[in-house]
Order: C-alpha cells, then structure tokens, then sequence
C-alpha cells in the first residue's frame, strides 16, 4: 500500500456518530443488495467518507453523498438484473398476515367490551375464528383479555407465505 | 450543464473512464471535483460512487488502496485495458450519435438568434 499526502480535519465524535447513523441507513436500505458486495460498499464508503471529511468536512462529504435511500437506489439500479426485495415482501406479508388480524381481534374485543357495558355490566367469553376473548365490563373492572392458540399463529403464518409467494409471482411479473 | 439526469446517467461511465485515463489515477472525490470542474457542475458523489463500483464490477478499472499520511487507505482507480478499450467504443458511440443530432437539429439552439 503507497501513501499520499491529505490535508487534515480531525474527526470530532459527532462526526463518527454522523457517519455511523449514515451508514446503519444506508446499510437498512441496501437489505436486498448481495450480501457480499454490500459488505464491500460499506466498507469502501466508511474509508472514502472518513478520507473525504478531512478535506471538506464531515456534513458536506454526507450532505453531497445525498439521501441513504436515494444512494442505496443508485447502487441498486446498477446491478444488471432488478433483485428481489425480500425485506419489503417479508414486512408486507407479516403485516397482512398477523396485522391485520390484530387489528381486527383488537376492534372486536373493545368494541365487544363496549357492547356488554351498554347492556348492563358483567363478564362473557366469546370466541370467533380460534381467538378466544375473556371480556370484563362491570364498575370495578373493564378488561379484556385474548387466548390466541397455535392453530391461529400457523393459520396466520400461512396467510403470510401465500401471500409472499403471490406478490413475489405479481413483482417478478411487473419487473419484465 | 447536463442538468438532465437520465442523459449524465448514460455518458457518466464514459466521463468518468475519459477523466481517469486523463489523469492515469485518482480517487472518488478528486474524480468528482475534476468532472465538476470539467462542466458537470451538479455531479455529487451519491451519483459518481455507484459508477466506480459497477466499472470495476465491469472490470473496466482496477484499484489499489493508497494510505494517507493522516487517515485512513483510500481507494485509487485506474482504467485496464478492457476499459480503455470501452471508452474508445462509448466515445465512437457517442459521436456517431451527436452527428445525428446535429445532422437533424443543427448546431446549438442558443447560438442562434432568437426566433420573433
């Protein structure tokens, strides 16, 4: 390795933690890069970053290098094949399949719960789609509780592959 | 100049082989600075970096890590011979093309007096 002369800027720890943060977003955002050569951009960028600061500073070497998800896009869009976003599929399938269901039960039990002050007071257990909930609604208690089972869980989880493989199959065809 | 991204998106490979054979090596920032200084006053480094890593996926640069006196090892290019050999294609390329243009929409639009 030769060297060469670089004037110098010393880095204060907000810069570290400047480019740190920088690169922790950029790193989140390049999740669908090969995995090896996303090792190898990282690594190239923390010295060039850190080079380039001691000659403009740290915020402008940053600041030129634009948005993490912007540059992220611009190392994405050279590669030669699109690669598949298995991050972003894997977050919209786990929110439709657990999610979603969450949401509901949790409407359902308030909404439940509501329904047995308005009639009067008192406890009730009910149970829909596998998910049974222990409601409380009297002057001393308002509560309610979820019994989820496994079979749920699964069901759940198998919502979730199907619907990863059926955005995966729409991706790969809006991608051609 | 060049404010239109998709047009320096397609000739940018081509600047950046032509500024390296130009100064025979140099590194990402001076890179940047030289083809700013060159016109492409708009280029950040967030569009250069991306490049320089897909020609040497290419294989149309090599590089070698410089330490520097005070800092950490930077990385300098330089162009191989496939890349040279791509730079002369790109810029044949480039000047068939702009013989088009010319051929078809004459020279400059803003060296012509102005239409009333």
């Amino acid at each position: 390795m030769d060297t060469a002369f670089t004037p110098t800027r010393s880095a204060t720890f907000g810069d570290r933690l400047r480019l740190e943060w920088y690169l922790l977003r950029l790193e989140t955002a390049l999740q669908d890069y090969p995995g090896r050569r996303r090792r190898q951009i990282l690594r190239e960028l923390r010295a060039e970053l850190a080079a380039t600061a001691q000659e403009t500073g740290m915020a402008t070497a940053l600041a030129d290098l634009g948005r993490p998800g912007r540059l992220a896009a611009q190392y994405l869009s050279e590669l030669d094949v699109p690669t598949p976003r298995w991050n972003d599929g894997a977050v919209v399938a786990a929110l439709v399949a657990f999610g979603l269901p969450l949401y509901f039960w949790f409407g359902v039990g308030i909404g439940a719960t509501e329904a047995l002050g308005v009639a009067g007071s008192g406890a009730a257990e009910v149970s829909i789609f596998g998910v049974t909930l222990d409601l409380v609604n009297t002057p001393e208690e308002l509560s309610v509780a979820w019994q989820v089972h496994w079979g749920w869980v699964l069901g759940c989880a198998l919502v979730g592959v199907v619907v990863f493989l059926v955005a995966a199959r729409a991706w790969r065809a809006l991608a051609r | 100049m060049t404010g239109d991204t998709q047009l320096l998106k397609g000739v940018l490979p081509m600047l950046v082989l032509g500024a390296l054979r130009a100064r025979g090596e140099s590194y990402g920032y001076e890179l940047v600075t030289t083809l700013r200084q060159a016109g492409l006053d708009g280029l950040t480094t967030g569009t250069l970096y991306p490049v320089l890593n897909r020609l040497e996926r290419d294989g149309w640069v090599s590089s070698r890590l410089v330490a520097s006196a005070a800092g950490p090892a930077r990385k300098y290019y330089t162009p191989t011979d496939s890349g040279a050999a791509e730079l002369a294609r790109a810029h044949g390329a480039w000047l068939d093309l702009a013989d088009v243009v010319v051929g078809l929409l004459g020279a400059r639009a803003d060296d012509e007096p102005a239409a009333r």
